[in-house]
């Protein structure tokens, strides 16, 4: 296991118009580390992943795996993936049907001349990890998609590659199935303590298994750093948005402070040096009442309609409507005795703590707005003006 | 691999090469060009082609059309079409000539019996004219157009013939708006093949002009090269037309369709019958299978087992006396042993190129170049008539530096050379379809390109072997023009001895020898499917 450092990667694919799908990324895998690339479709997750496997050839930058530099462009090394010493599990599992599992987890053992490997029952380790003993001498046509799954996993890991790679490797797999492996995945990696590089799109996979967590966007990363730290300071909306904060309330400034189109703002803003700014807040935090149960430290926004109401089992969703057009969720747990009414077409307020709602400029008042959150909280106490 | 491409390259390009050198050599134009029959060829070329292209292009779509609505439970006439490709055209055409020929052809017996032509002693068919030729051609190709076709409309997406259908257009107003744009792609190719056999066709101008004296560019190269002395220089004059004209096509197909893998991965989804299942497709592509394949091959056995060819059929005196006297035969027992030898040993050669080549086409992204030129030289043996390369193998090989004439050497070259398209285009389509995923994976666990090769790609690639060598042997078994160019007394092959046969009068000995053909090339097809498994046929 080794540490793996990217800098400055970059990829370009030749097409009509050039297009650019990883662009200068810089980051570090620490030994025994397990990031997390996360985005949405098409942001460049599996292109950086593929460089990293050798699979692609990288347009710029440096990838150094260890002590050995496996790609720079500006030396002109370009080492092929099977000179890399990485295992890599794929998304549509790529198990060789003509093989049995046996042979295909013992592979990466005779393609990398590793002897010591079959006398000392590598191969039963590795299918013992993923839970596959019995399985070995069946083809891979003979296994469910769960099964493939996991010899995959044996496959990747067996030869002790310096680092392992997945490429969204559960996306292929039911929900159900999905939870059950991640979870077998986390703790191997607890076991093992395997280096690795681990691309997904799917939020709650990355929160679970990432040590770190990437976000990317359009080629670039976007915020890296712990799941709790992602998680809980979302660093742009764009990050707010993708981790979970799916409500959004436009604000614009008056000379007596913040105001939304949407409704009456209640409930102190802090000031942020911008004309407009977008408040984020997690449906989870939002309940609904009226002005008068607002508590300190609290905010509202009043004058919404409901406007649907979902019942999920444990919660409900409901949907606010605004005058402005915007809607805000909200789910609401359903605690047994204290009924939850909502009725369709009722006036409510939509009410949270002011901790849990985040800020972002989205007009820069002089200087470039970055999308950078003004302050750490909002502040509370101190009314806004009313508009 | 550079050394490869230019193997490659050269093993194509030098024969072509050698035809347009030579051309320019000793008034090789003025000599072909002056000549009094010339233009008459020329213009024989020209009617036949464009004849025989319409012919196979309207035929080819309606049957293919056809062979999707069949009746249930009649789903197995679809593969009738295809048959006729595995009869040797040599054997088909024999067998018309037994069927139309204007005394004695049996077809034109049983018509004179009907009132209209009762007073003639002769025709009322002549085989030997132009329109049958171009009936026997188009006929021919049309097997061609069905094979592409038919994969065509089943890669369309029947939804959409439905949409426009519930939309209210008419059956046939969906045919032309709808579903012949959709399988766009097929009908280029399909059209771009036609026009190229049809150009190159050899065999049919050959056997049945030959009586009449109807003379088409290539049989005017084959009459300069046995005439004495042979006129190289003009031969290779006349072949510079088709050398062009080649080179246009394969350049404007590669233009409209991009690359082949467009098309090779477009099939997939299962078209559904559209519409009532139609019995004019029933008697359609049965008369068709009736005229090209099974009146032929009866025709051809009853002169074979007949004292002699005449008018009359007489089951009485049936005998198997040809068949004995054929096995006892030298030139027909070496002409077999030479085809299945070098059919055989030209497979082994070709096989592996084609791989090759295939993965370079379809894995090496890091060569753009080379697999741009690999590309196009690749596609060069398909776009030319075999007659073409036969005469660039006979200009190339046989002076100094490299003298091969009359060696087995020569006739297999020109046989792999011919053979590559194929080998490569079915290989690349069964790489394209096995995806980069097996690929990838086993590098990524840490084999090197030789290891990937051996124990990933070519296991998986088995059956696509077996239906590459399957086509191949079967076109190879077939093969005349080519043969007819490069062959020597020692290189005799099936095809070249028929001829021989055929010049010489002996008809019984022909039936006989195109049975032999036909049997010779379905013991081929049996085996490459035992060895390739059912895999194989898929391919075809
Ligand atoms: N071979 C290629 N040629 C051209 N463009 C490509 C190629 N491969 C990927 N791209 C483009 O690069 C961008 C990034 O693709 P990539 O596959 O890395 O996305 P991703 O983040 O893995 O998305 P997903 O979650 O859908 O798998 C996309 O816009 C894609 O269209
Ligand atoms: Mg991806």
């Amino acid at each position: 296991m080794s540490k793996l450092e990217i800098q400055g990667l970059r990829k370009e694919f030749a097409g009509r118009r050039n297009h650019v799908a990883v662009n200068d990324l810089t980051f570090t895998v620490d030994e025994g580390e397990l990031l997390v690339l996360l985005g949405s479709s098409g942001c460049g997750k599996t292109t950086t992943l593929r460089m990293v496997a050798g699979l692609e050839q990288a347009s710029a930058g440096r990838i150094s795996i260890g002590n050995k530099v496996v790609c720079d462009t500006t030396r002109r090394v370009d080492l092929s993936p099977n000179r890399r010493d990485v295992g890599m599990v794929f998304q549509s599992f790529a198990l060789w049907p003509h093989m049995t599992v046996r042979r295909n987890i013992g592979y990466p053992l005779r393609a990398r001349g590793l002897k010591q490997g079959f006398k000392e029952g590598w191969i039963d380790e590795a299918a013992r990890m993923v839970d596959c003993t019995e399985l070995l001498d069946r083809y891979p046509g003979q296994l469910s998609g769960g099964q493939q799954q996991r010899v995959a996993v044996a496959r990747a890991l067996v030869a002790r590659p310096s680092l392992l790679l997945f490429d969204e490797p559960l996306s292929n797999l039911d929900a159900r199935l999905r939870d059950q492996l991640r979870n077998e995945i986390h703790q191997l990696h607890q076991r093992v303590g395997f280096t690795g590089l681990y691309v997904t799109h799917d939020q709650s996979e990355a929160l679970a298994l990432g040590d770190r967590l990437a976000i990317m966007r359009a080629g670039q990363i976007e915020q890296l750093g712990r799941p709790r730290e992602v998680y809980e300071n979302p660093a742009t909306e764009f990050v707010a948005e993708f981790i979970g904060m799916g409500n959004s309330i436009s604000l614009y400034k008056t000379p007596s402070g913040w105001a939304s189109k949407s409704g009456q703002l209640v409930g102190r803003v802090p000031d942020v040096s911008a004309e407009t700014a977008n408040l984020r807040v997690r449906q989870q935090a939002i309940r609904l009442g009226t002005i008068d149960s607002l508590a300190p430290g609290e905010m509202g926004v009043e004058g919404g309609t409901i406007a649907d109401v979902e019942y999920g089992g444990a919660s409900v969703d409901v949907v606010v409507k605004f005058v402005d057009g915007r809607s805000v969720s909200s789910r609401i747990p359903l605690t047994g005795e204290g009924e939850h009414r909502f009725e369709l077409g009722s006036r409510t307020t939509v009410i949270f703590s002011a901790r849990d709602a985040k800020l972002f400029p989205t007009s820069p008042a002089g200087s470039a707005g970055t999308g950078q959150p003004a302050h750490n909280d909002v502040a509370p106490e101190q009314k806004a003006g009313v508009s | 691999m550079v050394l490869f491409i230019v193997f490659v390259g050269l093993l194509v390009l030098r024969p072509i090469y050698f035809i347009i050198d030579r051309s320019t050599l000793n008034n090789g134009f003025t000599t072909a060009f002056t000549d009094p029959f010339i233009w008459q060829a020329i213009g024989t070329t020209i009617v036949l082609t464009v004849g025989a292209v319409v012919l196979a292009l309207v035929v080819g779509t309606a049957l293919a059309w056809f062979s999707l609505r069949l009746p249930r439970g009649l789903g197995w006439m679809s593969a009738l079409p295809v048959m006729s490709i595995l009869m040797p055209s040599v054997a088909s055409i024999t067998g018309w000539i037994f069927l139309f020929s204007p005394r004695v052809g049996f077809a034109n017996t049983v018509l004179r019996t009907l009132p209209w032509w009762s007073d003639q002693t002769s025709g009322p068919i002549d085989v030997y004219t132009t329109p049958w030729i171009i009936l026997c051609t188009g006929l021919q190709i049309a097997a061609f157009v069905y094979l592409f076709m038919s994969s065509g409309f089943t890669g369309v997406n029947s939804d959409l013939i439905e949409a426009a259908e519930v939309a209210g257009s008419s059956k046939l107003g969906v045919f032309f708006r709808v579903t012949l744009p959709l399988v766009r792609p097929s009908l280029v190719y399909a059209t771009a093949t036609a026009i190229l056999l049809a150009l190159g066709q050899f065999t049919a101008p050959l056997l049945l002009g030959r009586n009449s004296n109807i003379q088409v560019l290539t049989t005017r190269i084959f009459t300069y090269l046995n005439s004495s002395p042979v006129d190289f220089n003009a031969a290779a004059a006349l072949g510079v037309p088709l050398v062009v004209i080649g080179m246009i096509i394969v350049f404007g197909q590669r233009a409209l369709l991009g690359n082949q893998s467009r098309f090779v991965t477009h099939g997939g989804k299962g078209f559904k019958a559209v519409g009532r299942p139609s019995w004019s497709g029933v008697v359609w592509i049965g008369a068709y299978a009736l005229l090209t394949a099974v009146l032929p091959l009866l025709a051809i056995i009853i002169v074979a087992v007949s004292p002699r060819w005449s008018a009359d059929i007489v089951p009485s005196t049936f005998t198997l006396e040809h068949f004995t006297s054929a096995l006892n035969s030298p030139e027909i027992l070496s002409s077999v042993k030479n085809s299945v030898l070098f059919s055989l040993t030209s497979i082994l050669i070709v096989i592996p190129i084609g791989f090759l080549c295939s993965a370079i086409l379809v894995y090496g992204r890091r060569f753009k170049l080379c697999q741009i030129i690999l590309d196009f030289v690749v596609a060069m043996p398909l776009g030319m008539p075999a007659l073409i390369f036969g005469l660039g193998f006979l200009l190339a090989y046989s002076g100094p530096p490299i003298n091969l004439y009359g060696t087995s050497s020569v006739v297999i070259a020109v046989y792999v050379t011919l053979m590559i398209p194929f080998s490569v285009r079915l290989q690349s389509a069964a790489m394209l379809s096995l995806g980069k995923q097996y690929i990838e994976a086993s590098q990524v666990a840490g084999a090197n390109l030789w290891r990937t090769m051996l124990s990933v790609l070519l296991p998986l690639m088995r059956s696509a072997f077996g239906a590459a060598a399957a086509l191949i042997f079967l076109l190879l078994s077939h093969e005349f023009a080519a043969s007819m160019l490069v062959r020597a007394p020692t290189t005799q092959v099936m095809g070249t001895t028929l001829y021989d046969l055929l010049e010489f009068g002996s008809y019984s000995a022909v039936a006989v020898l195109a049975l032999i053909m036909a049997a010779v090339s379905l013991v081929g097809l049996g085996l490459a499917f035992l060895l390739g498994g059912r895999g194989a046929l898929k391919g075809l």
